[in-house]
Formats: C-alpha cells, sequence, structure tokens
C-alpha cells in the first residue's frame, strides 16, 4: 500500500494532462512501429477507433487510451479473438458509423457515442432482442441481418468494452492505477476497503 | 527396459499418483505409466507467474485455439492462453458425438489433478443407498462406513480446509482450517439461517492448504494469488506432481515411462489372471509389452473404460470384464450451469484482501427424508458459487476523464449460485468404440451417445428457483436465473462406465474395484462409480484408490492374486 501512495504522490507533482517524457516516448515509439502491420483495420478504420477510444478514456494526468496503445491491442483482439461472423459485423458497424459522421471532431464523434451510450433502455432492450433473434437464427442456419442502427449500437458498445477491458489489463495501468499484488500472502474476506485498496479495484 | 514389475499403474491422474504412492510405499515395484509427455513440479509451469499483459490479447480464448482446442473449449474457462498447455489438442485426439458430449483433458504426467477444481467432499450412504431404494440400476456394493477411514486418510494427507457442519447428508471430516466468507456470503449465510430451516451456507470445502504443511515438493499454504490451473509454485493444492508421485519417487519403487499409450490389458486364460500390458509409444509408435502381478487401471473413466474394451479375448469376445455387456453404460456427470445470480449496492466500504480460488457450498436439502422428498425428481443437488466485487460499471459518465477514474473503482457487489445436480446412471447413455475411425496410433476412437433426462430436467427447474428464492430472500437486487445449455461432461466429471457392484451379471467391478472376472485387475477412476451422488468426485476417486491398493497388496501377501 505504501508503494500505491508514492506513486500517487508522484501523478500529482506530475499535473493535469502531462507525462513524464520518458513514458510518452516509450508509447509514441511502440505505437509508430506497429502501424504499419494492423491486423484488422485499415488506416482510415484505425484513425476512426482512435478517435472514439481516445474520448472513452481520454489522457488526463494519467495515459490515455492512445498513449497506452488501447487501439493498437484492439486492433489484434478483433483479429485473434472474434468469430468471423462478430468480426465482420464489428467492421461493417465501424464503417456505416464512419460514413454516417463524416468528420472525426470531437463533437461529432460525442453526439454519435451518446446515441448509443445514452440510449434509451426501452431501446436498447429492443436491440438486444433483435441482437439474440440474430443470433439464434445464425447458430440454426438461417439466414439474418442486422440493421444498420443495431450494427452501430453494437459496434459503439463492443469498442468500448474492449477499451475498458484492455485498459483494466494494461501493465502500466494495472501496476500504477490499480491496486496490484500478484502474491497477497493472505485472506481477509471482509476488510475496510481503504484499508485494503486506497478505494481502488483490485488488478487481476 | 525391464519388463517385468510386481505392479503396473496406468495413468498419473489423481486416481494414478495415489495407486503409485500406496503401491510403492508398500514396497511393490512399481511401473507407472503415462501416454502423455512429463510435467514436472514447477520446472514445467511456464504460466504460472504470468500477467494478463504477457499475453498479446490477455489471458483469454483466441480464435486460434478454439480452431485446435474447439471440444476443449466448450467450458468457456479451460484453454485461455495461460492453461491451453494442459489440454488436448483436439485435431490430434479427436472423438464422436452422436450427442455433444463435452470431454475436456489433458494429456501429460499429473493428468487433470494439475487443473481440477480441488472440491473435496464426501459421498454419503444417501448416495451408497439410493440406488437400491428407488430401484435405480444396481446397488453399490459399498456403503459409508467402508470408505470413511480412506476418506479421513486422503485427507489428511492431500490437505482439504472447510468447516465441520455437522449435517447427515454432508459429513465432517479432516480439515484444515476455513478459508473465510466475504461480506456478501455472510449476508447470505445469514439470511438462510433465518429464513430456512432445511439447508445452510458454508465455506468451499477445497484441496488447498491453509495451514502448516503436506507431504511432498515443499507443499506449503496458500499465498492467494489464485492461479491454480497454471501449476502451483507453493503446491498449496494438491496435485499428482507435487505430492503422490514425488511420494512415490522417494521409495525408490517407482519406474515412471511417458509416452506410453496402454491400449490393451493381456489376459492368461489358464492362470484367468491378466499378465500384463501392451503399450504403444506415442512418439516411435514402438509396441511394448510389460508384465506384473496386479494392474491398476487409473486412465479416468473413458481412456480406462476404452481400453478394456479393446482388451478382447477367446475368453472376454466383447471386452475385459463385460460379461454383463455394463461395460461403457451408465456415463454420468453432474449437470450444472445453472442457477441464479444478484447484486446489492450495500457493503461498498467493505472489501477482501487477496484472491481465494475458492467458493461458497450449500449442501444438498433435496430428497433426505420428510419434507425434504421431491415429486418430479430423484436425489439432489448442491450450490457453488459466490460474492465478488469486480471494477465498476460507470453510470456517472458514459466516457470521458470521470468515467476513466469511475471504472478503477470497485463496483458493486455480486453474488451467484450454481447448481451441481446429480445425473442417474442410464444404461441407454454410452460410450463405444468406432475402429473405423483410427486415431493416428490406428486405435479405435470413443463415440459419445448421452443426454440428460427427465429427472435432471426437472431437477433443473427447481434448481434456478431455489437460487432465485434464496437470493431474494437475502435481500439482494437484480435476481436473475439462468440456465445454459448443459451437455454431458460439461462438469467434467464423466464417470460410472465399469460400474462396481455385487453382482458380476450387472456390473465390471466388485466391492474392492476387482474386475469380477479378472481379480488381479483394479479399475479405481472415475468409471467405477455406480452412482454419481452430486458432489465433486475426485476425493472420492482417491479414496476408492488408496482402499483398493491396500486390499490389493494384502491379498499379494495372501498369495491370492
Amino acid at each position: 500500500m505504501n508503494r500505491r501512495k508514492v506513486l500517487k504522490n508522484l501523478g500529482a507533482t506530475i499535473g493535469i494532462t502531462t507525462l513524464p517524457p520518458t513514458i510518452l516516448s516509450i508509447f509514441e515509439s511502440c505505437q509508430k512501429n506497429n502501424l504499419k502491420k494492423l491486423l484488422s483495420f485499415n488506416i482510415e478504420q484505425f484513425e476512426f477507433v482512435s478517435s472514439i477510444i481516445d474520448i472513452i478514456i481520454p489522457r488526463t494526468d494519467t495515459p490515455g487510451a492512445i498513449d497506452l496503445n488501447l487501439n493498437k491491442f484492439i486492433d489484434i483482439y478483433i483479429e485473434e479473438v472474434l468469430y468471423k461472423k462478430e468480426k465482420e459485423n464489428f467492421l461493417k458497424g465501424l464503417d456505416i458509423c464512419k460514413k454516417n459522421i463524416q468528420t472525426f471532431d470531437d463533437k461529432s464523434l460525442k453526439v454519435l457515442l451518446d446515441k448509443y451510450l445514452k440510449i434509451d433502455d426501452n431501446l436498447a432492450d429492443k436491440y438486444d432482442d433483435m441482437i439474440s433473434d440474430y443470433e439464434d437464427d445464425l447458430k440454426n442456419g438461417r439466414k439474418s441481418v442486422l440493421d444498420e442502427n443495431i450494427l452501430e449500437y453494437t459496434f459503439i458498445k463492443k469498442l468500448r468494452d474492449y477499451t475498458v477491458m484492455s485498459f483494466r489489463i494494461n501493465e502500466f495501468i494495472a501496476k500504477n492505477e490499480m491496486e496490484y499484488l500478484p502474491v497477497p500472502g493472505k485472506y481477509d474476506g471482509c476488510i475496510d476497503l481503504q484499508e485494503a485498496t486506497g478505494g481502488k479495484v483490485w488488478a487481476l | 527396459m525391464e519388463t517385468k514389475f510386481d505392479a503396473i499403474v496406468v495413468g498419473t491422474g489423481i486416481s494414478g499418483g495415489w495407486a503409485a504412492k500406496e503401491l510403492c510405499e508398500k514396497g511393490l515395484k512399481t511401473l507407472v505409466l503415462e501416454r502423455g509427455h512429463m510435467v514436472r513440479h514447477i520446472e514445467d509451469y511456464p504460466t504460472m507467474y504470468d500477467d494478463p499483459w504477457d499475453y498479446k490479447t490477455g489471458d483469454i480464448i483466441t480464435k486460434e485455439t478454439r480452431r485446435v482446442q474447439g471440444k476443449q473449449s466448450r467450458t468457456g474457462y479451460t484453454t485461455t492462453e495461460s492453461s491451453k498447455h494442459f489440454f488436448v489438442n483436439d485435431l490430434e485426439h479427436p472423438y464422436n458425438e452422436k450427442n455433444r458430449f463435452d470431454w475436456m483433458r489433458g494429456y501429460h504426467v499429473g493428468g487433470r489433478s494439475l487443473t481440477w477444481g480441488r472440491q473435496s467432499y464426501r459421498l454419503t450412504d444417501f448416495d451408497f443407498e439410493a440406488n437400491l431404494k428407488e430401484g435405480i440400476a444396481v446397488d453399490w456394493p459399498i456403503r459409508y462406513k467402508d470408505i470413511a477411514p480412506w476418506y479421513d486418510y486422503v485427507e489428511g494427507y492431500i490437505g482439504v480446509s472447510g468447516e465441520n457442519v455437522g449435517l447427515p447428508q454432508f459429513p465432517d471430516g479432516n480439515y484444515l482450517k476455513p478459508m473465510e466468507l466475504n461480506v456478501v456470503e455472510k449476508q447470505l449465510q445469514s439470511s438462510l439461517a433465518k429464513n430456512y430451516n432445511d439447508r445452510i451456507l458454508t465455506i468451499g470445502r477445497t484441496a488447498i492448504i491453509t495451514e502448516g504443511t503436506k507431504p511432498g515438493l515443499g507443499r506449503v499454504a496458500c499465498q492467494y494469488r489464485s492461479r491454480c490451473r497454471r501449476g502451483c509454485p507453493y503446491a498449496s493444492y494438491f496435485s499428482s506432481n507435487s505430492s503422490t508421485l514425488p511420494a512415490a519417487e522417494n521409495t525408490g519403487n517407482m519406474t515412471l515411462k511417458t509416452n506410453s499409450i496402454v491400449h490393451k490389458i493381456v489376459y492368461d486364460k489358464e492362470k484367468r489372471r491378466a499378465t500384463g500390458v501392451e503399450l504403444i509409444d506415442s512418439e516411435t509408435k514402438e509396441v511394448f509389452n510389460l508384465n506384473a502381478k496386479i494392474i491398476f487401471l487409473c486412465a479416468s473413466s473413458i481412456p480406462s473404460t476404452s481400453i478394456l474394451m479393446q482388451s478382447k479375448s477367446d475368453a472376454f469376445p466383447n471386452g475385459m470384464g463385460n460379461r454383463s455387456d455394463q461395460l461403457g453404460r451408465n456415463i454420468m456427470d453432474h449437470h450444472l450451469g445453472v442457477g441464479a445470480s444478484a447484486s446489492t449496492e450495500e457493503f461498498s466500504d467493505k472489501y477482501y484482501f487477496g484472491k481465494r480460488n475458492n467458493g461458497i457450498y450449500i449442501p444438498r436439502f433435496r430428497n433426505i427424508g420428510g419434507n425434504t422428498n421431491k415429486k418430479d425428481f430423484l436425489r439432489g443437488y448442491g450450490y457453488q458459487g459466490g460474492g465478488s466485487r469486480n471494477g465498476r460499471t460507470s453510470n456517472i459518465a458514459e466516457y470521458g476523464a470521470v468515467f476513466k477514474e469511475e471504472i478503477l473503482k470497485p463496483g458493486e457487489w455480486k453474488i451467484s449460485l450454481g447448481g451441481f445436480g446429480e445425473v442417474l446412471p442410464y444404461e441407454q447413455n454410452r460410450m463405444t468404440l468406432d475402429y473405423s475411425k483410427p486415431d493416428k496410433w490406428g486405435l479405435p476412437t470413443v463415440t459419445f451417445d448421452a443426454t440428460i433426462k427427465e429427472n435432471e430436467l426437472n431437477m433443473r427447474k427447481d434448481m434456478q428457483q431455489q437460487a432465485l428464492e434464496m437470493l431474494d430472500a437475502a435481500g439482494f437486487k437484480d435476481v436473475e436465473g439462468y440456465d445454459r445449455d448443459y451437455a454431458i461432461g460439461l462438469g467434467i466429471h464423466e464417470m460410472g462406465t465399469a460400474r462396481m457392484g455385487k453382482d458380476p451379471k450387472t456390473s465390471v467391478l466388485n466391492r474392492h474395484n476387482q474386475i469380477h472376472d479378472v481379480p488381479n485387475v483394479f479399475v479405481t477412476d472415475g468409471s467405477a462409480m455406480t452412482s454419481a451422488s452430486n458432489v465433486n468426485p475426485s476425493l472420492t476417486y482417491m479414496a476408492l484408490t488408496a482402499r483398493a491398493a491396500n486390499y490389493a497388496v494384502e491379498e499379494l501377501k495372501k498369495m491370492n492374486l
């Protein structure tokens, strides 16, 4: 726990939106080297995804999604993990969003995010039902398509899920912004939150 | 190599390890055969210290894994990047399914003792007497009193932590200090005490050391890392690799041979005894014949049964010990994937320290007499589950700086209860061998034809309903039931295919796990089970193995084998 406090204090002295240059340069060099070998996205798709996840997890006094290369992680994840149809629909949703939004400025992107992340509960339920019907159809070998709104909705929701997931399993975040203790050595089932982690979630 | 031994043990998993230890410690020169490769404690646990960021997509199941380990991935947890190497390649080890059958397994020294769930419960006379009372299948040839001392012995050796609660359907044992419940689990526990007089909640009984040490390779108390399935550097949980095999090795009586696919037990019609085994070297495909006075088949239910089926001779045209035609029938498992979950806004100032790789347990409360008896199903089920508190899903912001801070805080407490139900033995639930689809060693592949039936389906309704009611009564919110696709084998407790019984006409093994017709062959893995009970079975396999090994050595001394 002492280690965590030291790190937090360090963060406070750096100040908002500034990162130690060494950390930044490490992240940036990784990113540039990797751009040439994208697995799932083309350059335009990659830039679009990057703009969105930069809004979801922006740089503050700690690194943001782009600093942490989460865009690159997501590119690999889409290729290595998703089923073919899942990947196809994710990219379809991406392209539809991209086509409909036209400019990638913060304001337009936030409108897009709000449309699907602040969606009315009833509409979300309706979409979720239609998605499970679609999945049942596929499972039973029936032809089925999702309409454009639902593809957009799925893309935005999933992209945020992947961003959050990759953020939480990022080594820098896990070790510096969460409570990382690979060998706890004991178990205490009921302990005060502040005492346990200082209010943070356990990493791992 | 030497070709004559006192004993041959086939398999190095949880049963084989115990057979090796007991037979070697009793002075028998023992050959232990494993079809897979060597896994040495610690040095062959390549992922034991890995973090999620050590894998390019995190510690999850990838598309490539699903391609080569499709069936092994059906649980959704067995083949993550950090544990997939302990499960077989389905392309190299195919099997056939008339109905979906989930057969998750690893071919290496230690077998599934490296990856098991570690939950360790005793069967009771509710289990041993059930078939007889209900006229189901055949009667078990043993009762609780026959196996109880062996449960004591095994628990003492491997180290099982848990709590004695004094229930007849959930007998007390020889336990190390129990792990603690967390705050939501305690809430459910006190709610059950207040609202029900037929059920209780206790901490899971798990084969993890919580205090002191146990024999083996430096076995010490749990460090609460929750990475058991990768192999434990502290050897805190029991495995063959860290415990029984080193004990066998220490005697100087064990010869361990890997890459050895036993496919046949050789029978001498004159002597009416098995004389040894025939095996294929998995690498060179060379065939060996090795001899011993006694043979312990501990390859796990399906492979042991498959070996017996392939052991055809004039005396046993349908497979060794298969006069009853019961070999390969009565496949059981525990049906699961049904229950309920909930969350609570309470206790937001509480958390836990350390990762406890153990859950809660609600012992069986159905069909144990009086008001507990149900009309629409036989037998019972228990619940496993637990409370947890993971990262928050923010409802303050949907993205941005505040969102970023929020998702690094703990979210609401969640709690879940998953049922583990007994599957009845049905003759028509069976495995057969398909010689027309040989594997790469020219051996027949296994075909499964098994499903759960009305009794299990009715039980599942009750499993979900009771879980919903208990979580609701405890004052939790967002109480939701679930009933996911289940196929036999998903519990990874496949068993029953060479059952014990009193009558050679209706069973394969006798009360000492000997094949009725071939007394020097003992089968002590899951295939011996006459009924499944509703509890995790490994402890029973270990107890049956130790008991049978003790008997075998006595019989050898008496020159009866």
